[in-house]
C-alpha cells in the first residue's frame, strides 16, 4: 500500500539531503581545522566521548592526514546518493551513521538544524520517502516491501518529532523572564552576532513590533503540536511558520534551522492535498494589445514553479462573457478554480498568493489593498498603459498553459 | 515421490502462513507503534523539567538520548542572549633568540561577525557558533565555579586556594579547553601571516561581555559604548604545543 504523505515525504528528502550537503561543502575547506588531530575541539575529548557513549567501534581515525577531507567528500557522495534514491534505504542509514560520527567529533560548531535532521533522518529512512524523483526505477525486496507496510506510521513518528520541537522550544521560552515580559525579540535582534540588516535596531525601537513578534514566536511555537494535525489549521499553521522562519532567516541570518524546519513541514502534506493545491490554478487574462500587460504576463509565468497560473489572451479568449472581457481590459481579470472572478489589484494579489518567490511581498500588498492604495495605484497605471491596436507578431506572444 | 512430499510441505507451511499473514502484520504494526509510544515517552520525560520521575531514571535517561536522539531545542531559551560576547587572544612568544615578544590583544569575533553581514553563506557562520559555544561554557562555568568558592567556606576565606581551585575547575571545562585548541588555529594563521619564526608560544584569552542599553533605554545609541556594561574574563597565560600539525605523533 502506498504511503498518503510519499510526495512530502520525497521533498522533505530533497531538501535535507540538499541541506546536509550545502553543510557539507562549507565545511570541506575547513576540514582539518574543523575535526582534524589539531581541529579547534581538542582530539583526546573527542575520544573520551566515544568511549564514554561506548561507541569505540564508530570511532573515526580523524587523526591521520586528509582523513576529514575524505569524510566530508563521503558525506556529500551518501546525501547525493539519497537525494536521487540511489542504493535505498542502505544508502539513508550509512548517511545517518556518518551525521552522527561527524556529530560527536565536533558538536560545538553545529546548530539546531543539524540536531533536526539527526532525529528525523532514521524516521525518514523508514517511511517511504523513495517512491518519486528516482534516478533508477525502484526495485522491489522483501526487506524493503516488509519496511513499506508500516511506512505511514514512521511518518507520524517523523511529524511527532517535529511538534516536539517546537512544543520544548515554545515551553522553555515561556519559562524565560525576557519571552513572558514580551521584550525577548529586542534582545535577539539587537544581539551582534544576530543582527544581519541595519533595520534591526530601529524596528526594535518600536514596542509595538517587539512585543507581538515576542508573543507571536512563543504562542505560534506552542500551538504548532495542536493545530498541525486538523486540515482547517494546518496551512494557517505553517503559513505563520513561513514568515516565523524567514524572518529569523532574513533579520538574524540564522539560515540552516529555518529551512530544516519550514522542510519539514512537507511531510504533514498529503499526495491528495497536494494534487488538490495543482487543481488551484488562475486563469489570468493579458491583454495583448499591451506591451507592459505582455511582459508582465511572460515575467510572471518565468516565476511560477508551481505551475498553478494560466495565462490567456483577453481579446482572444472565447470562455470569457462580453461582461467580464469589457471590464477586464480596463483592469487584469482573472478567475480562480471556483469560478470566483477579480480584477486589478486583486488579481494580482491573488497571483502573488500562488508564486513562492513572491509570498514575502504578500503581507505588504494586502495592506495596500486594506488601505486601498494598492487599487488606486493600479488603476493609475492601467488607465495611462500604452495600448498597441494591431495585431501581434510572433515577438508579442504570452506564454500560456 | 519426496520432490511431492516437500512441494505439499511448503504448500502448507504457505498456507498456513498466509492465515497468519493478517494477524501478524497486525502485531507487527502494534509492535512498532508500542516502541514509539515508549521512544516519544523517554524523549518527553527527557525534556521535561526537572520532577521527581525524571529525577530518578536520570542516568538511564540520558545514556537512551544521548548521542543519537539527543534533543537540545533551547535556542534563545529561556532567554535570549542579551550581551555581546567578544573573544580576544594575546600571545606571548619566544623566536629563535630566545628573545620574549608579546602580541597586542587580537579580536577573533570582529572579523567573523563582518564576513556573516557581508555573505548571506558563510563558512563562518559555524566558527561563530563554536567560539560562541565556548564562551558561554566558560561564562556558565566560570559563575558556577564562583558559587562554589562562595558556598565553601575553606575556599571563601583562602584566596590562594581558590585562585587555585577556580584554576583547576576551569581547566577541566570543554569551553576552555576548545579555546585552548581554537587559539592553536589563530596562531597558526597569526604567525605565517606575519612570517614569524616561533620557539615556544603562550596564549591568554579575554571573553569580554557587554550588555547594550536594556529594552527600556531602547531609545539609546546603539553603537555608544558608553551606553554599555561591560565585564570580562581574563585567562591565565597557557603553553599551547605543536601548533602546526605533527601527524603520526
Amino acid at each position: 500500500m502506498a504511503n498518503k504523505y510519499s510526495l512530502g515525504l520525497t521533498i522533505t528528502r530533497i531538501l535535507i539531503c540538499f541541506i546536509i550537503i550545502k553543510n557539507m561543502c562549507f565545511y570541506l575547506p575547513l576540514a582539518e581545522d574543523y575535526f582534524g588531530l589539531n581541529g579547534i575541539f581538542p582530539y583526546e575529548n573527542y575520544i573520551e566521548q566515544m568511549n564514554f557513549y561506548g561507541l569505540k567501534f564508530l570511532t573515526y581515525p580523524y587523526h591521520l592526514p586528509h582523513f576529514p577531507f575524505i569524510f566530508i567528500l563521503t558525506i556529500i557522495l551518501l546525501a547525493t546518493l539519497y537525494m536521487l534514491a540511489i542504493g535505498g534505504r542502505f544508502v539513508g542509514v550509512m548517511l545517518y551513521f556518518t551525521i552522527i560520527i561527524l556529530k560527536i567529533r565536533n558538536g560545538f560548531i553545529l546548530d539546531g538544524s543539524d540536531n533536526v535532521i539527526q532525529v528525523v533522518l532514521p524516521f525518514l529512512v523508514l517511511a517511504d520517502n523513495l517512491d518519486h524523483f528516482r534516478y533508477f526505477k525502484k526495485k522491489e525486496n522483501m526487506i524493503s516491501n516488509f519496511i513499506s507496510k508500516y511506512s505511514v506510521i514512521f511518518t507520524y513518528a517523523i511529524m511527532i518529532q517535529v511538534c516536539f520541537v517546537y512544543l520544548f522550544t515554545g515551553l522553555a521560552k515561556h519559562e524565560g523572564e525576557l519571552w513572558r515580559n514580551g521584550t525577548a525579540v529586542y534582545y535577539t535582534m539587537r544581539v551582534r552576532d544576530f543582527m544581519a540588516t541595519n533595520w534591526n535596531i530601529p524596528l526594535t525601537r518600536n514596542h509595538y513590533f517587539v512585543v507581538i513578534l515576542t508573543y507571536f514566536t512563543m504562542f505560534w511555537e506552542l500551538a504548532f503540536p495542536f493545530l498541525v494535525w486538523f486540515k482547517k489549521t494546518k496551512f494557517w499553521v505553517f503559513t505563520g511558520g513561513f514568515f516565523l522562519h524567514v524572518g529569523i532567516w532574513f533579520f538574524m541570518r540564522i539560515d540552516n534551522f529555518s529551512w530544516v524546519m519550514l522542510s519539514t513541514y512537507f511531510v504533514f502534506i498529503t499526495n491528495e492535498e497536494f494534487l488538490r493545491f495543482q487543481n488551484k490554478k488562475l486563469k489570468v487574462f493579458i491583454d495583448s494589445w499591451c506591451p507592459i500587460c505582455r511582459k508582465f504576463g511572460n515575467k510572471i509565468k518565468n516565476v511560477d514553479f508551481l505551475n498553478l497560473i494560466v495565462l490567456e489572451d483577453i481579446r482572444n479568449s472565447k470562455i470569457i462573457s462580453k461582461e467580464l472581457r469589457n471590464k477586464g481590459l480596463l483592469s487584469m481579470a482573472s478567475i480562480d478554480d471556483k469560478g470566483k472572478s477579480s480584477f486589478g489589484f486583486d488579481s494580482i494579489l491573488r497571483i502573488a498568493i500562488r508564486i513562492p518567490v513572491l509570498w514575502l511581498v504578500v503581507p505588504i500588498l494586502l495592506l495596500l489593498k486594506l488601505t486601498k492604495i494598492g487599487n488606486y495605484v493600479y488603476e493609475e497605471l492601467a488607465v495611462k498603459r500604452t495600448i498597441i491596436p494591431i495585431h501581434c507578431n510572433e515577438d508579442c506572444k504570452i506564454k500560456t498553459f | 515421490m519426496t520432490n511431492m512430499i516437500f512441494q505439499d510441505l511448503i504448500t502448507n507451511v504457505m498456507n498456513t502462513l498466509g492465515r497468519l499473514k493478517k494477524p501478524a502484520q497486525v502485531l507487527v504494526k502494534f509492535g512498532i507503534i508500542a516502541i514509539l509510544i515508549v521512544h516519544y515517552g523517554i524523549l518527553f520525560l527527557h525534556q521535561l523539567n526537572e520532577n521527581p520521575i525524571q529525577h530518578e531514571y536520570k542516568y538511564k535517561l540520558h545514556s537512551y538520548v544521548d548521542p543519537f536522539f539527543s534533543q537540545a531545542w533551547t535556542l534563545f531559551a529561556p532567554n535570549p542572549i542579551n550581551t555581546n560576547m567578544s573573544l580576544l587572544m594575546r600571545f606571548n612568544y619566544h623566536i629563535e633568540d630566545s628573545t620574549s615578544h608579546e602580541t597586542e590583544w587580537l579580536d577573533i569575533t570582529e572579523p567573523l561577525i563582518k564576513d556573516r553581514k557581508e555573505n548571506f553563506w558563510s563558512p563562518a557562520q559555524r566558527i561563530s557558533k563554536f567560539t560562541q559555544s565556548c564562551m558561554s561554557n566558560v561564562n556558565d562555568n566560570h559563575r558556577l565555579i564562583l558559587e562554589q568558592i562562595t558556598n565553601v567556606d575553606s575556599l571563601a576565606k583562602d584566596t590562594i586556594k581558590a585562585k587555585s581551585f577556580y584554576k583547576n575547575a576551569l581547566m577541566t571545562t570543554y569551553g576552555h579547553k576548545s579555546l585552548l585548541q581554537y587559539s592553536k588555529y589563530i596562531a597558526r594563521s597569526y604567525f605565517s601571516e606575519n612570517n614569524i619564526q616561533v620557539e615556544r608560544v603562550e596564549i591568554r584569552y579575554r571573553i569580554l561581555n557587554a550588555k547594550f542599553p536594556r529594552f527600556s533605554k531602547r531609545d539609546e545609541d546603539y553603537y555608544n559604548l558608553n551606553n554599555y556594561a561591560f565585564n570580562e574574563i581574563t585567562s591565565d597565560y597557557y603553553l599551547i604545543k605543536n601548533i602546526f600539525y605533527n601527524y603520526g605523533e
